[in-house]
């Protein structure tokens, strides 16, 4: 794919949920259309309800839409099968959630360490990238620490490097900072920004805050299933 | 970081949360490995019994009626470091007398063995010497040391049937001096370990009454010089296969004529050698194998008349066509001799009515008249012709006529001096000679079809008839051979596989242990879903998730097997103490020894790895299916339930119908197929109202389309929530309850109907055993005369043929087990015992196929023959050969385990020479006047009367101790169950801590609250017992139709109120644990 290519691309995407026996089916999207460029950072934003969250979801190859296409850096997500997706979600992919779900067992530094195990052992390289990004984020003190000893916002920001370790090209953030209070918030926020810029990510969040939202390049606003 | 390091992070994390599934894998490999632990004891066991009563024994010949000459042993030679030894082994019964004459104690069944030296080099002596043993001197075995209270110095009694050559009921053998009183001393109890005071060449339930006494003291006293029964051998360099062929081979050899009680005498007068035997009756192998020129069957004649003219007690013989030359009778002609045609006035072409007497299967004599014609007069008395009479007991070695006393009626009275002179010059010289073939059609019987068979001097010489003969007769035909004793008896092998019988005994303790063990991994699964999203969201995929979390399971499985493993060898030690005390009742009372093999201790670890593995791929399998931010937000994984009620009800008919279906193709099943048969259609009911219950369960899930009205429902309703907890708690209940009311039902009822003749006693009071066989008809008033029996008895006799004890007090596997001979029309006349299937004692008189018919107790049929309605087995003979035995009918619950039955005309066929009757039933309308009157007159037939019920009772028991195991351990499991009811309610509701405070902020009280979570899970409860009822219900119905058998209605009630009670409790105790505190905190941190 040339860099002038979108990353994302969704045609017409649309996601319906079953309802019970009888009942019309829940339409959550509607025909959306969107293309997202490399290295943009974008703002999905709107009321609860909207459809945020799913297509979040539908571009993180989390869901599969009902209708519509969606393109991944050329490639058609709806023809890829279980085990091509996750390895999609691996190597091109971080997640970021409103909770951090690290691993209590783990250390931060082993938790950061986790995607790499997907399809293999980590390795020096991996390791050497780890410490560098939490380092970066400012956890270099902390790497042998558990989730259980951090803050919130350091929890936070381990999510965060753990998203980054397979220097993906896809950010994807679900309310990254719906959980914290307003200063990490905002160094989050900030952070994010930085990571987009360094690292050269495409970055799109799902968010209430409009501080976060303010931060992007574009922001994306969402009504009953569409593009506002 | 490698996943190993993820896995081992993630145990030692959740450590506490892995202890439940750690625990319910413990178990269950505990109660695996000690189940097959429970085989290796029982193994060993019957190995060191093995050990105890062979010694070196490797192969062995045992006669049953016959006898030998014990120098058999000295012409065998087996080659350098062997050993053969003879023995004359004999029934007796004991008795030890007080200071004041009276009889002390008693005891039955003792093997009276007489032994030479040579038996010692069979014992795993430790003393230089062998225990000394003179004349009158008895060596003991510790069993009945302690049963008559002797030791070292006592004097005892003991009464032996004393053995004949001459089989007791044939044809004029004498039927008195039967038993024999020997007054032996106590030289020393012998040890079984070392000094083979157990010897025994069968497996027995328990160890025998064994005395020892020196052979030839024992030859002597019993009457029998020279004479053995047994032959042991034992050879360093072979193993038994090999020695039994090579001694096999040898007999064939060495032995001799008078080793088959044949001789060969010569008479120079005559130039004749006569071949004739001790036993009177010459059999047709024998006529077959000598092939003489001349046969002859001499027989006493009660009368020969002409006209009113008499001639008593005359020898009359059947010759073969050659032996008088031209004048030799044919069909009913009969030449006379010059001094009956005299004394009866008769010349050819007058008739002669002989009239003589026929013996009948107990003895009873008829009197059959024959008439012939005289065809030709001769010489009174030619040569050869008085060594025609055969040597007939109490007339052979009589110097007058008078007084003889053969086997049958004689009237002195009626002997004349004419007849008194002709015996006194002409011995047992025959008065008359017919046709070989008419005489044989008046007097040949069972034991044979000739007395004596001729050769010519000039013809042959003795060497050469001896050589011929010997070539000619395999020794097998008379049961000289050798047989392997070792080999099967030192593998152990037990009649059922105890492991396995253990690791059914305990399946449903297993199944619980896992069902739990699922639950509590499954719980903790759970807990961990959000993390489990996130590894699928950032790219695991749904198999390495699932991968990783069986290796932690693994990792459990793995450290719950291996402690399991060593907890089951504690488990093993219970179950081994239990089965000597408490539960002896399922192992007839035998003395199980702790024994654990490693690799048994490997197999039970992989077994207990390997289902608890399979339980928890089980509880992951799904797990992984899940959508990633389904489990991310931590709720559980939506699912179609239209689909999946449809689904379940679907299955749910298919089931029922199958079950139906089952249950009506094995109507007429029969035995294990008919069992398993209904078992299987219970537990395809059971699945079938597991199935309704899923489908119940999904549409209260989603509703069902109606609002609830009462907290009840909305109770029920909650316990849709999490339908696979709720339905293994239904199916962890409805099992548990199925298993143990379907057992139930097999529980056995002794007293059940005892009168009656449908009932396992068949109606009887008694089961009688005799040392000494009884020769008569006790129904009859000549037989009870005979035996001086007073006053009426009723009893059916049967005739005995000793084999392996095959009921189920028997631990060893059996081949041969004890045969009972019996006149079918009196258990017909009888309607005594129930067919569980077959058509009744009738069957016994069929001739289908040539196999011989047998009916054998169905517990006996199933469990230590593995046999079924229609199988045939092959049985040793008299002969040295095997007949086919077909068994046609299965008895119910009866008392006649352990014991095959034939008719009594098939067994004389097979085994002629086992005389008399030695089992009884016994009718008694006054039992304890019965019991006293027969057991004084039968007291030197050692007769031991058991009564009907108390005989059933043992037999019972083991059935009913294994139910007690069974619901012992049945009864644990349901523990379990309701402990894992306890914890899914826990869980429950601890994960509903936040719904139900918002109930209490509405305006709920506590109570109401603890209501509701009991009515949600008393749902449960109850489904799981009528689930479980109905499908035992259906499991046991062809069951209650059994004697003894019936719906155990008071067990059925217990079961059901323990369960309720037991999981109520459970259920209580959980929703005051999870509802304690305040619950409105909840609600705040929601």
């Amino acid at each position: 794919m040339t860099d002038s290519s979108p990353l994302l691309k969704l045609e017409n995407v649309s996601r319906e949920f079953p309802s019970a026996e009888g009942d019309q089916p829940l339409r959550v999207l509607r025909g959306l259309s969107l293309e997202v460029a490399r290295g943009e950072s974008v703002a999905v934003v709107g009321p609860s309800g909207c459809g945020k969250s799913t297509l979040l979801n539908l571009i993180g190859s989390l869901d599969q839409p009902t209708g519509g296409t969606l393109t991944f850096d050329g490639r058609e997500l709806g023809g890829l099968d279980d085990v091509e997706l996750a390895a999609l979600r691996n190597r091109e992919m971080g997640f970021i959630f409103q909770s951090h779900h690290l691993l209590p067992q783990c250390t931060v530094m082993e938790n950061v360490l986790v995607p790499t195990l997907a399809h293999r052992s980590a390795t020096a390289d991996d390791e050497d990238r780890a410490r560098r990004l939490l380092e970066r984020v400012g956890l270099g003190e902390r790497l042998a620490h558990r989730p259980g000893q951090l803050s919130g916002g350091e929890r936070q920001r381990a999510a965060v490097v753990r998203a980054l370790i397979n220097e993906p090209q896809l950010l994807l953030a679900d309310e990254p900072t719906g959980a914290l209070d307003e200063a990490t918030a905002d160094k989050l926020g900030q952070l994010l920004v930085e990571l987009n810029a360094e690292e050269n990510l495409t970055l799109i969040t799902v968010t209430h805050s409009p501080d976060l939202a303010a931060r992007m390049a574009r922001t994306v606003k969402l009504a009953e299933g569409q593009i506002a | 970081m490698t996943r190993l390091r993820l896995i081992l992070a993630s145990l030692q994390h959740h450590a506490r949360a892995h202890v439940g599934t750690l625990l319910g894998a413990v178990v269950a490999a505990a109660v695996l490995t000690g189940s097959l632990v429970v085989g290796d004891s029982v193994k060993r066991t019957l190995q060191n019994q093995a050990e105890q009563r062979l010694g070196y024994v490797q192969a062995a010949v045992e006669l049953h009626d016959r006898f030998f000459r014990d120098d058999l042993a000295v012409r065998m030679d087996l080659g350098d470091q062997s050993a053969v030894a003879p023995i004359l082994r004999l029934n007796a019964a004991g008795y030890r007398e007080n200071e004041d004459g009276q009889v002390a104690a008693r005891a039955n069944n003792i093997q009276l063995i007489g032994i030479d030296d040579s038996f010692w080099r069979f014992a795993y002596l430790k003393a230089n010497r062998p225990p000394a043993l003179e004349e009158g001197e008895a060596l003991i075995n510790p069993r009945l040391a302690k049963q008559l209270g002797l030791q070292a110095g006592d004097e005892f009694r003991l009464r032996i049937a004393k053995p004949s050559v001459l089989p007791r009921d044939a044809p004029l053998s004498v039927a008195e001096d039967l038993t024999v009183r020997l007054r032996l001393t106590v030289v020393k109890e012998i040890s079984p370990n070392s000094e083979l005071a157990n010897f025994s060449l069968r497996p027995g339930a328990t160890a025998p009454f064994n005395v020892f006494v020196p052979l030839s003291w024992l030859q002597e006293e019993a009457e029998l010089p020279e004479r053995a029964n047994g032959l042991l051998a034992w050879a360093a360099q072979s193993t038994p296969g090999e020695l039994t062929a090579q001694a096999n081979d040898q007999l064939q050899n060495v032995w001799r004529l008078a080793d088959a009680e044949l001789e060969l005498l010569e008479n120079e007068e005559d130039d004749a050698i006569d071949l004739r035997t001790d036993r009177i009756f010459l059999d047709a192998q024998t006529l077959k194998a000598a092939n003489a020129p001349l046969t002859a069957l001499t027989y006493i004649a009660n009368n020969l008349h002409h006209g009113t003219n008499a001639t008593p007690y005359s020898m009359i013989t059947g010759v073969s066509s050659n032996f008088l030359g031209r004048i030799t009778p044919t069909g009913d002609n009969m030449v006379i001799t010059e001094w009956l045609a005299n004394d009866l006035q008769v010349k050819s072409g007058d008739q002669i009515t002989v009239d003589y007497y026929v013996l009948g299967l107990n003895r009873q004599l008829e009197e059959r008249p024959h008439t012939f014609t005289v065809s030709g007069i001769l010489d009174t008395e030619q040569p050869g012709w008085r060594e025609l009479m055969p040597n007939f007991p109490g007339i052979v070695d009589r110097d007058n006529l008078r007084d003889w006393n053969p086997g049958i009626d004689f009237d002195s009275g009626r002997v004349r001096d004419q007849d008194e002179d002709y015996w006194k010059q002409h011995r047992g010289t025959p008065k008359a000679f017919i046709a070989l073939e008419t005489g044989q059609k008046l007097w040949a019987n069972r034991y044979g079809e000739a007395t004596t068979m001729r050769f010519r001097f000039n013809a042959t010489d003795r060497t050469e008839i001896e050589a011929a003969l010997r070539e000619k007769f395999d020794p097998a035909q008379i049961g000289l051979r050798f047989r392997d004793v070792r080999t099967e008896a030192v593998a152990g092998d037990s009649a059922n596989d105890f492991g396995g019988l253990f690791i059914g005994l305990s399946f449903f303790l297993v199944l619980a242990a896992l069902i739990l063990m699922g639950l509590l991994f499954v719980f903790g699964v759970e807990q961990r879903a959000p993390q489990i999203g996130t590894l699928l969201a950032i790219g695991f995929t749904g198999k390495t998730v699932r991968n990783l979390l069986l290796a932690e399971g693994f990792v459990l499985a793995l450290l719950g097997a291996g402690l399991g493993a060593w907890a089951g060898l504690g488990y093993t030690r219970v179950l081994v103490d239990l089965l000597n005390s408490d539960w002896a009742g399922a192992i007839g009372n035998g003395n199980i020894i702790y024994h654990a093999q490693p690799q048994t201790v490997v197999y039970g670890v992989i077994g207990g790895l390997a289902v608890a593995l399979f339980t928890i791929w089980l509880t992951v399998r799904k797990l992984a299916q899940a959508q990633a931010i389904t489990l991310i937000q931590g709720a559980p994984a939506a699912t179609d339930t239209t689909h999946a009620g449809r689904k379940a009800l679907l299955t749910a008919a298919v089931c029922a119908v199958g079950a139906i279906g089952l249950g009506l193709a094995m109507k007429d099943a029969q035995g294990q197929m008919k069992a398993g048969g209904f078992f299987g259609a219970g537990m395809l009911m059971l699945v079938s109202c597991l199935c309704v219950c899923h489908a119940w369960l999904g549409k209260m899930a989603t509703g069902g389309g109606a609002s609830f009205a009462t907290l009840g429902a909305m109770g029920l309703r909650g316990s849709a929530r999490r339908r696979g907890r709720s339905l293994a708690c239904i199916g962890l209940l409805a099992c548990g309850v199925f298993l143990l009311v379907a057992v139930g039902a097999f529980r056995l009822d002794p007293n059940d109907g005892a009168q009656e003749r449908w009932s396992g006693t068949g109606g009887f009071a008694f089961f009688g055993q005799s040392d000494v066989p009884v020769l008569y008809d006790l129904n009859t008033e000549k037989g009870r005369e005979e035996m001086a029996v007073n006053g009426d008895v009723s009893l059916v006799q049967m005739r005995v043929r000793e084999g392996d004890d095959a009921s189920c007090l028997n631990l060893n596997q059996t081949r041969e087990p004890r045969l009972l001979g019996v006149d079918p029309q009196q258990l017909i006349d009888k309607e005594a015992f129930t067919f569980a299937k077959g058509d009744g004692w009738e069957l016994l008189n069929g001739t289908d196929g040539g196999a011989v018919p047998a009916v054998v107790d169905m517990n006996t049929g199933m469990w230590a023959l593995h046999v079924k309605v229609g199988d045939e087995m092959e049985y040793p003979n008299e002969a040295g050969g095997t007949f086919p035995i077909r068994i046609v009918g299965f008895l119910a619950n009866s008392m006649l385990q352990g014991d095959l039955i034939i008719s009594e005309q098939n067994f004389v066929k097979q085994f002629p020479s086992a005389s008399g009757y030695r089992a009884f039933l016994i009718d008694a309308e006054d039992p304890q006047a019965t019991e006293e009157e027969l057991s004084f007159a039968l007291e030197d037939y050692g007769l031991e009367l058991t009564p009907a019920t108390r005989r059933l009772a043992e037999f019972s028991q083991v059935q009913n101790t294994y139910l007690d195991i069974f619901q012992a351990l049945g009864g644990l499991a349901l523990l379990l169950g309701s402990v894992g009811l306890g914890v899914v309610v826990l869980r429950n509701v601890l994960e509903r801590r936040g719904e139900l405070a918002l109930l209490q902020a509405v305006g709920f009280r506590k109570g109401s609250l603890h209501w509701l979570v009991l009515a949600e899970h008393g749902g449960l409860l109850a489904l799981g017992l009528i689930g479980g009822v109905a499908s035992a219900l259906l499991a046991v119905a062809p069951s209650l139709t059994g004697p003894g058998q019936g719906l155990p209605l008071g067990l059925l009630k217990w079961i059901i109120c323990g369960i309720l009670v037991s999981g109520l409790f459970w259920t209580w105790l959980a929703s005051v644990v999870a509802l304690r505190g305040r619950l409105l905190t909840a609600l705040r941190s929601e």
